[in-house]
């Protein structure tokens, strides 16, 4: 029933109107559609972007392979787990970023951070050359190696390839370029200075979990063995935010047990790990790796630590346990 | 209607079924992500967060499409006044969406690894989309079984020449289904087109298609349950899809405020999507009017709560929490927080959920022929505990939101281990409290169902055990209903002022007060008033049986010539 | 014009108008050629015009959905 007895009906007339408002409606829609995605427009676009040779635009597929939307938000979008990742890249910059990825689960310290800006690649993509330069320009790094560093993260350790970890900090570094039109709106206060906020980490070496052995050792402050001093290096650089102090595989093989022991390599051979092996594997990890990991995803420790350090490292995972030869 | 009519009907009883069946792993998927949002470390690496949540999202709207399936069927028929058309497709339509079911939740896992299956350029196996996370293989069975849906049904149809606004409701709500779908079918490489085209899918779809789906269905289950005329539920079905399109065409704009669109969006999409809640109001008085156009008792309790239940939820869930922060002025704090959780379970799961709900409890009684004398006890305790559950589970989404966004934007900490999630600690908490009650109420639900028909019969209480016809039970009348919707629509005003706050000076300055304080009352003030006026509106139609018991009890001379 | 007619137009206006106060911009920089003021100007209008047919049109249609009710309720207290 669409007409009261005895009125003239305007019913067909009144729905026809809306059917035509409806209509200019939708050409108002294609209109404004069509203009937001000129190239006048001046938008970020990922063909446009790449980052230490790796291409945003396969950053993109690695972003939906591993559903990063399934935890973290993109441009606002996503699930509420995690952080939005939009601005990530402006905000911590690429060295972070190569630091974090490889190992998610744990949070990159300096020495993990510094590492990174060795690779010339990424020092020109962060703009600046040394760590102090670097956590002066990104202050979000700065922020999160100051209180979170060391620590574990909430999110898992993801099986990201080397080349996989390029393109996606070519994907953020796109989507850090992007135009939002104001959002997220820019906070007016300090954050840290509210109760809300965690407090700092006081230091280093109170950033190890204390259930572990080594815990206590780097406390002292001057450390006296060759592997006290070697845990604490450890710590410094991050090598534990992917190695654990057991037998269990978190982003590298596990240092306990391992000193001694017969290593099967990805080309079929095998090696006893003595201290010469595990040198040549802290100074150049690419020359023998282990079977069943990737190529490249273990940074080269040369020049960033001296020998003297590298050999306090060994001790250290000598100290780890396994057979003496 | 007290029996079945087409014999092709009772092949929307497996579908119903399925529903029931993906409802409760959809629910089960839901609690453990709550459990992992209390401890990050839960099932890591072995079920990531972002898997279990995929298919969270996934078996929602796989569930809701065969509820819409199975009550297109079960109506089909009754609308076309003849058998199904092409049942062995019907068949064939159901295995394949089991099929589809299996492969997506087993492809999902996949994300762990980072294989999307890459090939020909586009995601074979998932995509890591929201909602759409689907690979592609997924959307192509999805668009055959679309297509087959619109076959079935447009060949089941009387000619176009006798259509009434119901058959035009459906028949472009299935064709717009399968067309809207093909949008989220390419891989898109800008960001910005990427997420503008994935809303034509899941704001087109939603907002647009399954809404003019819901408004036809609902329209008919009411000719079917309260015998409304079918021209006056025409009226109502044609004026509400014509306000869902004039308000929701442009107020898809709401979703282009941030993702890398001009700016003239924000403008736009809050102009238009503060008119999206009128064709809900226009439904909303549709039901009451329809629902007391008769004094006669209700005989399928549960079936009907489920339909209002459906309509309050889209009027507080879609209606006023979506236009609590639909302004770019107010979405700009809430974008990206727990405040659209508390939008998206209550649209979502209330406005199409709770339809498929009620169409099944409408007809699987029927099919199982158990239509005079079935017990509606635990159907209606089901149904208080979802729908308590639910309103619980917005009210700790919200609450977690507005914290949120007050130390994540105003403060700007973003560390979600250190600072956000201890600070919503308290919502994080009440979240699975409120889980767990949804989650009774989703096994007895799904148990009723079930086994309707096929356990022992029980004692089932006559029409004296109906409430008194006085206080909760006496007749709702349309002003004291009016002042009902008036009360949710002042506590939306407080919550759209609390998230309005958010950009007064002083709050930015760090002082929560104020949006605390106005969350704090609008929320459970919204959320209970609903919960109260659900409650008010079924006493009244339970009393309606108490009424007719004792005109059962006149001399039968007597009750001949009241008549 | 009904005075009915009258008061519908108006209700439509104010509703229009406070959405439009709602709807104001978070951000605007005018620095693209379709977000100049100008153009502004013009979307603000159309909006407005928009906004009131659908306000006017719903009240409208609203009324005669309860017009339908009482007529129904009427046709079936007269038949027996």
């Amino acid at each position: 029933m669409s007409c009261a007895p005895g009125e003239p009906c305007e019913e067909g007339r009144t729905r026809r109107r809306a059917l035509a408002v409806l209509g200019l409606m939708g050409v108002i829609f294609v209109a404004l559609s069509t203009v937001s995605f000129l190239d006048s427009r001046g938008q970020a676009v990922p063909a446009a972007v790449s980052y230490a040779g790796f291409d945003a635009v396969q950053g993109k597929r690695v972003f939906q392979a591993y559903n990063c939307m399934g935890c973290h938000t993109i441009v606002g979008n996503g699930a509420y787990f995690g952080p939005d990742l939009t601005g990530i890249y402006g905000k911590v910059g690429p060295a972070w970023l190569e630091a974090f990825l490889p190992s998610a689960g744990a949070w990159p310290t300096s020495g993990a951070v510094a590492l990174q800006l060795r690779n010339e690649a990424i020092a020109t993509a962060s703009g600046v050359h040394s760590i102090d330069d670097y956590l002066a320009k990104y202050p979000a790094a700065a922020e999160r190696i100051e209180r979170r560093g060391g620590h574990a993260s909430s999110m898992p350790n993801l099986p990201l390839s080397h080349a996989e970890i390029g393109q996606l900090i070519a994907f953020l570094e796109y989507t850090s370029k992007m135009n939002t039109e104001g959002w997220p709106p820019t906070p007016r206060v300090n954050g840290l200075a509210y109760s809300r906020a965690a407090p700092m980490a006081a230091a280093a070496s109170t950033l190890v979990p204390a259930s572990t052995p080594a815990a206590a050792a780097p406390t002292a402050a001057a450390p006296e063995t060759a592997g006290a001093r070697g845990a604490q290096i450890a710590l410094e650089t991050g090598c534990t935010a992917c190695h654990a102090r057991d037998t269990g595989r978190l982003v590298g093989p596990g240092w306990g047990g391992l000193y001694g022991a017969e290593v099967a390599l990805a080309d079929g051979s095998k090696i006893r790990a003595d201290d010469a092996y595990l040198t040549q594997s802290i100074v150049d990890p690419d020359a023998r790796i282990v079977a069943g990991y990737a190529p490249h995803l273990m940074p080269s420790y040369a020049g960033m630590l001296d020998d003297e350090e590298v050999a306090a490292l060994v001790a250290y995972i000598r100290s780890l346990g396994g057979e003496h030869p | 209607m007290i029996r079945i009519e087409y014999q092709t009907q009772r092949l929307s009883l497996r579908f119903f079924l399925l529903m029931l069946v993906l409802f409760f792993f959809q629910a089960g998927f839901g609690l453990l992500l709550t459990a992992q949002h209390i401890d990050p470390t839960l099932l890591a690496g072995t079920l990531n967060f972002n898997v279990a949540r995929a298919e969270h999202t996934n078996l929602g709207i796989l569930w809701v499409l065969s509820g819409f399936i199975g009550a297109i069927l079960f109506v089909g028929p009754l609308l076309s006044k003849r058998e199904l058309a092409a049942p062995g497709l019907i068949k064939f339509l159901f295995y394949a969406l089991l099929a589809v079911v299996a492969w997506n939740v087993a492809t999902q896992w996949l994300a762990q690894q980072g294989n999307a299956g890459w090939w020909l350029g586009q995601p074979m196996l998932q995509e890591g989309l929201e909602y759409l996370e689907g690979g592609r293989i997924t959307d192509v069975v999805i668009f055959v079984g679309f297509a087959i849906l619109c076959y079935v049904l447009l060949r089941t149809f009387p000619r176009v020449s006798n259509w009434n606004e119901i058959h035009w409701g459906l028949g472009i709500g299935v064709v717009a289904l399968t067309l809207v779908w093909v949008f989220g079918m390419f891989f898109v490489e800008r960001l910005d087109l990427q997420e503008y085209f994935r809303w034509y899918v899941v704001h087109y779809w939603v907002e647009g298609v399954w809404e003019v789906i819901h408004i036809s269905l609902v329209g008919f289950l009411l000719v079917l349950m309260f015998g409304a005329s079918i021209k006056s539920v025409g009226y109502a079905v044609f004026w509400g899809i014509a306000f869902v399109w004039l308000s929701g065409l442009l107020g898809n704009a709401h979703h282009y405020f941030w993702i890398g669109t001009p700016e003239f969006w924000q403008f736009w999409g809050s102009l238009f999507s503060a008119l999206e809640p009128l064709p809900l109001i226009f439904c909303f008085w549709h039901i009451y009017l329809d629902a007391h156009q008769d004094r006669k008792p209700i005989g399928n309790v549960p079936a009907f709560a489920f339909l209002l239940g459906s309509v309050v939820l889209e009027q507080v869930g879609a209606g006023i929490l979506g236009f609590t922060m639909t302004f770019a002025l107010t979405n700009v704090w809430s974008h990206g927080t727990w405040v659209t959780l508390s939008h998206a379970h209550l649209a979502l799961f209330g406005t199409f959920g709770m339809l498929g709900l009620a169409a099944a409890y409408y007809a699987v009684p029927l099919m199982r022929g158990v239509v005079q004398q079935f017990d509606q006890r635990l159907g209606k305790l089901a149904f208080w505990l979802v729908f308590t559950g639910m309103l619980g589970l917005g009210f700790a989404f919200a609450i977690g939101g507005t914290v949120q966004v007050f130390v994540y934007r105003t403060l700007g900490l973003d560390w979600f281990g250190g600072d956000v999630a201890p600070a919503m600690q308290f919502a994080k908490l009440m979240v699975p409290a409120f889980g767990l009650v949804f989650m009774i109420g989703v096994c007895l639900l799904v148990y009723d169902l079930l086994t309707l028909g096929l356990r022992a019969k029980a004692t089932i209480d006559g029409p004296a055990a109906a409430p008194a016809p006085t206080g909760w039970g006496r007749r709702l009348y349309g002003w004291e209903t009016g002042l009902w919707l008036l009360a949710m629509w002042v506590f939306g005003a407080i919550i759209t002022l609390g998230l309005l706050s958010f950009n007064l000076h002083s709050v930015q300055g760090g002082h929560r007060l104020f949006p605390y304080l106005m969350a704090g009352i609008g929320y459970p003030g919204l959320l209970l008033t609903t919960l109260l006026f659900v409650g008010r509106f079924l006493r009244s139609l339970e009393a309606r049986c108490h009424a007719a018991a004792a005109q059962a009890v006149l001399p039968a001379g007597l009750q001949a010539a009241s008549g | 014009m009904s005075a009915q007619r009258i008061v519908r137009l108006g209700l439509a206006i104010v509703a229009s108008a406070v959405s439009l106060a709602l709807s104001s911009p978070y951000w605007r920089d005018f620095g693209y050629w379709p977000e100049s003021r100008r153009l502004w100007t013009l979307y603000f209008v159309l909006g407005f015009l928009l906004a009131v047919y659908v306000f006017d049109a719903f009240l409208g249609r609203l009324r005669t959905l309860f017009e339908h009710d009482a007529l129904e309720r009427a046709t079936r207290e007269d038949e027996p």
